[in-house]
């Protein structure tokens, strides 16, 4: 009791002859997150305003002075997915993200545990396979277009799953050969000494405890998919063209000034995904962002 | 000792088969066919074999008035660009270094930008820079300054694609740089705050030299990156006004799949790609020497 009491004291000494310093600290914290606030919000302003610019009616759309106060519609999201074909689009974005995540999850996972556990191929076969994602879409997409023409896998389901895995192996390869290493093979070891196969190694112990890693990869992969241009306006026609070429197309005809709140709800539909699981990513996002930016 | 000798007898290499091979073919063969192709002329329109060229048609590249403005053009953007963002960044890094929940808030609602696809970015500025209803001509008319053709006119259109790419851009610059100066070590600080120095000696002279390593990275990337520029641009100008956002993405784009010059184009993407690889040669040596593995720190 006594200590406690003495202790209390000591802070209360101490808090009256810091009282001065204090306070021009907590006004330094308060300035410092005033400012931290009103630059998240310049930098969060041009979303909000495609954002309500989506559901503003065509009038308020190209109002002057622009509407600042309006009544929320949703009018442009239903012209958007009844009127136009971007529903179709959305829809093909959705199978060709997620087609080439899960074939790059399932045979870059199995390849980075045998680079990682067997060091297979050593350094050079893993700088070879990164290396291949500093390439520029702009550069591979020609030959890729002529191949694709031979094999007759323009504008089929399967167009754009294929031609991703030009950058999504290599980082899935990357990121899981960096986490599979953290992992100890004591476990994975004992498993094969109770005569487990590889294949079940991988799937019932690598999979599992490598979980925390795979995560950040697959939404990485799924939004590098989603976003993707050139590979998409190139190889696909109709069939299966996706929304951001869908987007890119709206633009072209942007003349139309009258249809600025469909284009917004175009763009915040292709925006929204990568935005939401952003969130998911929190602190994996520079590390993967990081290899990411050196993609195309 | 049996368990070892077992865990490490044969290698499964059948773990690397399946995506070496799809590698081989998607990314290997068609650098191959790139170079081939450019050194190698279309048959002419009524039909004939490819005419072997050798490299006279980097020699007409070189020549092109369009190929040489493209490369001039990407050059004022990469290098542009990555100074704005450079510097933007580190003052954002500085600024954020805090630890707080709220903080960590701010962080990733800074850096959301980044994951957009860049024809969305491009699409959400061409409505803001809208000379005629847009909003930032309308917020400068308030303040009595004249609203100007952001995109339209040949004195502006490069710098408002540099400061476009510098709002996607420079808040991932800084959490980079934040990373960087999270992992310098503390000693130096507390020493030089002991010997009462001002926070800005500290900058100038403890942690701009040593966060340089890091800065060399961060720079590198955008650079890189800088060279492929080509969705962004394609939406906000498509090259325009005139010529004079028309980067080499771009151009390459524009001969091979508008122009229908394949071979001319596959040539500017090799020159592209020994771009690339040249930047990415620096960018290895670098990441090498500054340890700045140090990345996906908390955001």
């Amino acid at each position: 009791m006594s200590t406690r009491f003495y202790f209390c004291e000591v802070t209360q000494q101490q808090s009256e002859t810091t009282l001065e310093s204090t306070k021009t600290q907590v006004s330094l914290k308060f300035i410092r997150y005033t400012a931290m606030a009103l630059i998240v919000a310049l930098f969060m302003f041009p979303v909000y305003w495609v954002l309500t610019t989506s559901l503003k009616t065509p009038l308020e759309a190209f109002a002057k002075p622009p509407a600042l106060i309006f009544r929320p519609t949703f009018e442009n999201y239903q012209e958007l997915f009844s009127g136009t074909d971007f529903a179709r689009l959305t829809l093909n974005s959705i199978i060709a993200a997620v087609g080439n995540t899960v074939i790059s999850i399932i045979l870059g996972t199995t390849a980075a545990w045998g680079m990682s556990r067997y060091r297979i191929g050593g350094n050079w076969l893993f700088i070879g396979v990164l290396s291949i994602r500093f390439l520029p879409v702009t550069s591979i997409v020609i030959p890729l277009f002529l191949l694709f023409v031979q094999f007759r896998l323009i504008d089929t389901f399967a167009t754009l799953p294929l031609a991703y895995l030009v950058f999504s192996l290599p980082f899935v390869i990357w990121m899981m050969r960096a986490y599979i290493d953290g992992i100890p093979y004591e476990i994975e070891e004992s498993a094969m000494v109770d005569g487990a196969s590889r294949l079940a190694v991988i799937w019932r112990i690598v999979i599992p405890l490598a979980a925390p890693g795979l995560v950040p990869t697959i939404i990485f992969c799924f939004i590098f998919a989603w976003n993707e241009l050139v590979f998409a306006t190139v190889l696909t026609r109709v069939t299966a063209r996706t929304a951001v070429v869908g987007l890119t197309a709206f633009a072209s005809t942007s003349e139309d000034a009258i249809r600025w709140g469909l284009i917004s709800a175009a763009a915040m539909v292709v925006m929204s995904p990568p935005m939401i699981l952003a969130f998911l990513l929190r602190r994996h996002l520079a590390g993967g962002l990081t290899i990411g930016a050196i993609k195309h | 000792m049996a368990v070892v000798v077992r865990f490490a007898a044969r290698k499964p290499y059948w773990t690397v088969v399946i995506p070496i091979a799809l590698l081989a073919v998607v990314a290997v063969y068609p650098i191959i066919e790139l170079v081939r192709l450019s050194l190698h002329n279309a048959p002419s329109a009524t039909g004939g074999v490819e005419v072997f060229v050798g490299l006279k048609q980097f020699g007409w590249i070189l020549e092109s008035s369009e190929f040489r403005n493209s490369l001039k053009v990407t050059f004022i953007f990469i290098f542009g660009a990555s100074v704005v963002e450079i510097f933007i960044g580190l003052a954002l890094a500085l600024l954020f270094n805090v630890e707080s929940t709220l903080a960590r808030v701010f962080r990733l609602l800074l850096v959301l930008p980044a994951m957009l696809a860049p024809v969305a970015v491009g699409l959400i500025w061409v409505l803001i820079l809208n000379s005629d209803f847009g909003i930032l001509n309308y917020l400068l008319g308030l303040v009595g300054i004249e609203g100007q053709a952001w995109l339209a006119s040949p004195a502006l259109a490069m710098r408002s694609l540099i400061l476009i790419d510098a709002w996607q851009w420079a808040p991932f610059v800084a959490l980079f740089l934040l990373a960087g100066l999270r992992s310098l070590p503390t000693e130096p600080f507390e020493a030089a705050k002991v010997d009462g120095a001002s926070p800005i000696q500290i900058f100038r002279y403890l942690t701009l030299p040593m966060l340089q390593p890091v800065l060399a990275v961060v720079f590198l990337i955008r650079v890189l990156d800088g060279t492929k520029l080509f969705g962004l641009v394609l939406v906000l100008t498509s090259g325009g006004p005139g010529s004079s956002t028309n980067v080499l993405g771009l151009e390459i784009f524009k001969k091979a799949f508008e122009g229908n010059q394949m071979n001319f184009a596959a040539g500017m993407a090799v020159i592209q790609l020994l771009l690339v690889l040249l930047f990415a040669g620096v960018y290895t040596i670098l990441f090498l020497r500054s340890h700045a593995a140090a990345i996906g720190d908390d955001t």
